[in-house]
């Protein structure tokens, strides 16, 4: 194909080369992320021959030898370069001629992957897992796995780090010679002598133990996991409860027992709270991997001891968990199980002393009712949540209001709201406004279902100061517009006449939400003539709103009001000193014009538009 | 915090369980024997002394303020009677004695650290959770201190106890959020550092490993400082030539502690151990400066100020040989630095032209630095908004047309000339580029099939 290899006299090498290493950073790092224009300009070939040496090379040009020290600054570059050219090496399989010459990619990325910032070298296996995919078994024998080695057996721990994510990638694919090799390698890794490796080699161990046949998962990685599962530093320990869940899946029921179960209980009451932060964080996922049986008799009572735990972090980790925790136990003795297990620990989080604890609680508490039915929740789990709705702590009472819903569909609306209901209207008043929003969206469901009493009527109240303006149209459709000639609009229209101008506004928001609902009657007589005088208020914000206002209840208003008096207030608006007045005004003319010239072509020409 | 109670109770006891059952009536009897301690006859006193440690085993729950408060105050005087027995008997520490030592000290201090109390614990901002059970506590970290520092103490039997593990262990609690108990423990480390040579090598391996871990994982860990305070004074000591494992250390671990986001908790002792090193080894000058240029800070101003800061610490002690080799870089940095738009650092920048030695190697160097620094001076002079950065400007402007005057009437000639060819050359840039794109899109189209081939 022409063109295929780069047109010298326009791209010379040397001049991108030389953006390449320019010494402005961002220069620099621009022309590495458009990598993929130069290697096109350049064709395949030249990009092999002379771009990738170069890019192995530009390390070292950065690079600062200490010859001296017998160190050697792998990479001296800034990280956000190297990590725009490790990004950028993952897609160049095609620049470099496709699959058959990918292998030629391999140095670049093999130095960045031993970049001490975490993230380059992240980047940098990224990318390589990414082109491993498009080597051939053989390519992949040849120059990929001697790379995996030579990262493995590195010196500084960056290179071993990164060795860690490459071992799956390589592994389905190779002899078994090799294999055995790999195998090998991880090992010696799981044991290294630097936390570093041993915390990457953890949290790849699950990883790792799914590509490997069964039989190894049992020789293999159970003795590994269970090294590192009783590791010295909490930090290893507590990846290995990761890793726990994926052998656990891949491991058959009645071995699970004897090569799993030791370990994880260790795990459930290790001494460093971290640890069992992760069991509890991990709950659910390791609760599917061990099946029902063991779940019954082993993790109820790990479970129930999370709940007590003495650190607060893990009593809220276990308490998020309680209801997928429920919900997945086993049918059979499922009910009885949490009514003796689990809701006794519950009820005393409840009362817990840390509010963390309590708020998390208090997101998931409710979804027991589904488990348990109405009956139980009746009488078990109301008071829990009265109690919580009453909680000290605005979060609590938040997370509780906002998951009414699953109760309403266990229990029925009438009992939620017997039962419910006076702590809710009192929550309306609540100091905290995300907890009076809270109740405000909850209000149309609510409301559907209640007589109107005082106390709700309150609630519409508070309803309107916040503005909560779609709330109130759902409410008009609900009870109809002479209730809502009665109790909303004339607290609507006080609020006209309030000194803060923020308040003035709400008057006008809620006409506009409110005007279609209520009909032309109630609008033309009630609310048009507050609207036309705030025309003369002395904040612009009020002034543009009117306009807009205007335009919006125009269509409701009859047309005669909207001639006589509508119009000549806009026309003065438009005249006002305010520029934003004026355009508003305007556009509110031109938009209530269109819609009675529309009218009127409409009517007499009867041709659709 | 009933809950709490019960748990911390049952976790002590796993510990210590044979002890808490007889510690009530030992304590006792202790109590019985101390009123008589001075009168105890020399050869029964180290077996007092044993005891007396075995009590001390048992940890006692301090969340709750009200519990066991006679057995707490039975232990503190116990303690306290440990301490003076360490600082003023001669001749009673026993062989039996240092593994008793040892393990009293293991039963108080080592624990899992809490969780910290604020969500995301910011040492500048948030006061430190102090530690509850800090009456018994320090008591024990006094006792183990004077311990050490015995004149009967040797190591040569304590290093049976005194292991990798128990050192690994002492590392942790350096994350302690409570600033008393670092103090302590910095004291700890460090006599025990220069007591155990075996394990020297070990403690400094351990600390890499926890800095790698706070630079490139958590940036949480709040022993930093007192750590770094430690390696000041070991560094101090480093046999020269200095081993390529110290100058690893560093070129890997302590320049890279420059880009922790906290740097200003623990910056002072930083720029103390850097100093250090190269007064020892003067060649590391440039390896560090090079270093501290790649992790310059982007955005943060106030971390700017810090570098320039310790870059002038560097620049008190360099040799003018190593300034050479690393001139063109440095200036190039801080000419950047001195068109900095915040005056702090601008002025930060200028400072150093008050410096007499730097003054003395910029003089030296004018006819390389002069050129580099010579576009943003002019410029800044004539735009700059802070007046006293202008003045200061002016200042060193002056300066530098009297070191080297036809130097700077040439560069004052050519300045626009100068700005020319740079925005010609940016225009060039720019004309590649687009001609890049232009070919990119071509060929995309052609492999679209929309341009045939």
């Amino acid at each position: 194909m022409a063109g295929a290899d780069g047109d010298d006299s326009l791209y010379p090498i040397a001049v991108l080369i030389d953006e390449l290493r320019n010494e402005d950073v961002q220069l620099r790092l621009n022309s590495i992320k458009k990598l993929s224009t130069i290697a096109l300009a350049l064709g395949v070939e030249r990009t092999r021959t002379e771009l990738l040496p170069f890019l192995t090379v530009l390390n070292v040009y950065f690079e600062y030898c200490l010859a001296v020290l017998s160190i050697i600054y792998t990479i001296y570059d800034e990280d956000e370069v190297l990590l725009a050219l490790a990004e950028q090496l993952g897609n160049f399989t095609m620049l470099v001629g496709g699959p058959e010459y990918v292998h030629c990619l391999l140095p670049p990325l093999e130095s960045l992957a031993t970049v001490e910032e975490t993230v380059v070298r992240d980047k940098a296996v990224e990318s390589l897992r990414k082109i491993s995919q498009e080597h051939s078994p053989v390519d992949l024998e040849v120059h990929f796995e001697p790379l995996v080695k030579r990262l493995a057996s590195g010196d500084w721990f960056t290179s071993r780090t990164s060795a860690c994510g490459l071992f799956s990638v390589c592994y389905p694919r190779v002899s078994s010679t090799v294999k055995a090799e790999i195998r090998q390698h991880f090992r010696t890794l799981c044991s290294d002598d630097t936390p570093m490796v041993r915390r990457a080699a953890a949290s790849k161990l699950g990883e790792f133990a799914k590509v490997l046949e069964l039989d190894y998962v049992k020789s293999d990685i159970i003795s590994l996991f269970t090294a590192l599962a009783s590791d010295e530093q909490d930090s290893v320990r507590l990846l290995a409860v990761e890793a726990c869940v994926s052998i656990a899946t891949l491991l058959p029921q009645e071995d699970l027992e004897s090569l799993v179960m030791p370990t994880l209980r260790q795990a459930a009451e290790d001494k460093s709270w971290r640890v069992r932060y992760m069991v509890a964080d991990k709950f659910s996922e390791l609760q599917k991997a061990v099946g029902p049986e063991i779940t019954k008799n082993d993790l109820v009572p790990a479970f129930q001891n999370l709940l007590k735990d003495c650190e607060a972090e893990v009593r809220a980790a276990a308490a998020n968990k309680v209801k997928e925790f429920c919900e997945n136990l086993p049918e059979e003795n499922r009910e009885q199980i949490i009514m003796t297990h689990i809701l006794p620990c519950v009820k005393e989080l409840v009362s817990d002393t840390n509010q963390h604890v309590k708020s998390a609680l208090a997101s998931v508490i409710m979804g027991l009712s589904t488990i348990l039915g109405k009956d139980n929740t009746i009488e078990h789990l109301l008071p829990l949540f009265l109690a919580q709705l009453k909680d000290e702590c605005p979060e609590v009472r938040l997370n509780i209001i906002s998951n009414l819903d699953c109760v309403n569909e266990v229990i029925g609306i009438r009992q939620l709201s017997q039962s419910l209901l006076p702590a809710i209207v009192e929550l309306a008043e609540d100091a905290k406004w995300r907890v009076r929003l809270a109740i405000i969206e909850y209000m149309p469901l609510l409301a559907g279902q209640l007589p109107l009493t005082k106390s709700l009527c309150r609630v519409v109240v508070y309803a309107i100061r916040e503005a909560a303006t779609c709330n109130l149209m759902k409410l008009v459709e609900k009870f109809g517009a002479e209730w809502a000639q009665n109790t909303i609009v004339p607290k609507v229209l006080g609020m006209a006449n309030d000194p803060n101008y923020l308040h003035r506004m709400t008057t006008l928001f809620c006409i506009n939400a409110l005007s279609e609902a209520c009909g032309q009657d109630i609008t033309t007589k009630q609310m048009l003539p507050v609207v036309l005088k705030m025309s003369n208020d002395q904040v612009a914000n009020v002034r543009f709103n009117v306009a807009k206002s205007l335009q919006k209840i125009g269509p409701v208003l009859d047309s005669n009001a909207l001639q006589t008096e509508v119009k000549p207030v806009l026309e003065k608006l438009a005249t006002d000193t305010d520029m934003d007045v004026k355009y508003f005004a305007q556009e509110a003319i031109s938009g209530t014009r269109f819609t009675l010239a529309s009218l009127h072509i409409s009517t007499k020409s009867d041709l659709p538009f | 915090y009933p809950q709490k109670d019960s748990q911390r109770i049952t976790q002590t006891s796993c510990i210590s369980a044979p002890l808490q059952q007889s510690s009530v009536s030992l304590l006792c009897v202790c109590v019985r024997v101390c009123f008589v301690h001075p009168d105890v006859p020399a050869p029964e006193q180290p077996e007092l002394f044993l005891k007396k440690l075995q009590q001390c085993c048992t940890v006692f729950d301090f969340i709750d303020t009200l519990s066991d408060l006679k057995m707490k105050e039975y232990k503190r005087s116990t303690l306290n009677e440990l301490v003076d027995y360490v600082t003023v008997s001669r001749g009673y520490l026993t062989e039996q004695a240092y593994p008793e030592v040892v393990k009293m000290v293991s039963h108080n201090i080592f624990r899992t650290l809490p969780p910290s109390d604020s969500n995301e614990f910011d040492p500048e901002e948030d006061e430190p959770t102090l530690e509850a059970s800090w009456p018994h506590l320090q008591l024990v970290y006094e006792f183990f201190i004077r311990f050490l520092e015995s004149q009967e103490f040797q190591p040569s039997i304590a290093k049976k106890y005194i292991d990798q593990k128990f050192v690994l262990q002492l590392l942790e609690l350096f994350d302690s959020e409570d600033p008393r108990e670092r103090d302590y423990l910095k004291t700890v480390l460090h006599r025990i550092y220069g007591k155990f040579l075996g394990l020297r090598a070990f403690i400094r391996k351990q600390i890499n490993n926890i800095f790698l871990r706070f630079v490139y994982e958590t940036e949480h860990f709040n022993g930093v400082a007192e750590l770094l305070e430690i390696l000041g004074s070991i560094i101090n000591g480093f046999a020269l030539p200095l081993k390529a494992e110290h100058k690893q250390f560093l070129v890997k671990v302590l320049i890279p502690l420059h880009t922790v986001r906290s740097l200003s908790l623990f910056h002072a002792q930083l720029a103390y151990c850097i100093v250090q090193f190269l007064e020892k080894d003067p060649t590391l000058t440039e390896p560090v400066i090079r270093g501290l240029l790649k992790f310059w800070p982007k955005t943060c101003s106030q971390k700017e100020v810090m570098f320039l800061g310790e870059l002038e610490e560097i620049l008190d002690v360099i040799e003018p040989t190593q300034f050479v080799k690393i001139q063109e870089p440095l200036f190039k940095q801080i000419s950047r630095c001195v068109s900095s738009p915040h005056f702090q650092v601008a002025e930060r920048a200028l400072y150093y032209w008050n410096n007499e030695y730097i003054m003395s190697l910029i003089e030296e160097n004018s006819s390389v630095i002069l050129p580099i620094m010579f576009s943003s001076l002019y410029r800044i002079s004539k735009e700059h908004w802070n007046p006293a950065i202008v003045a200061l400007v002016y200042n060193v402007l002056k300066a530098f047309m009297e070191m080297n005057s036809t130097l700077f009437d040439e560069l004052t000639a050519t300045y626009k000339s100068d700005r020319q060819r740079e925005k010609k050359k940016e225009k060039e840039r720019e004309d590649l580029w687009k001609k890049l794109e232009d070919l990119e899109l071509k060929r995309g189209l052609r492999n679209d099939g929309i341009i045939p081939t």
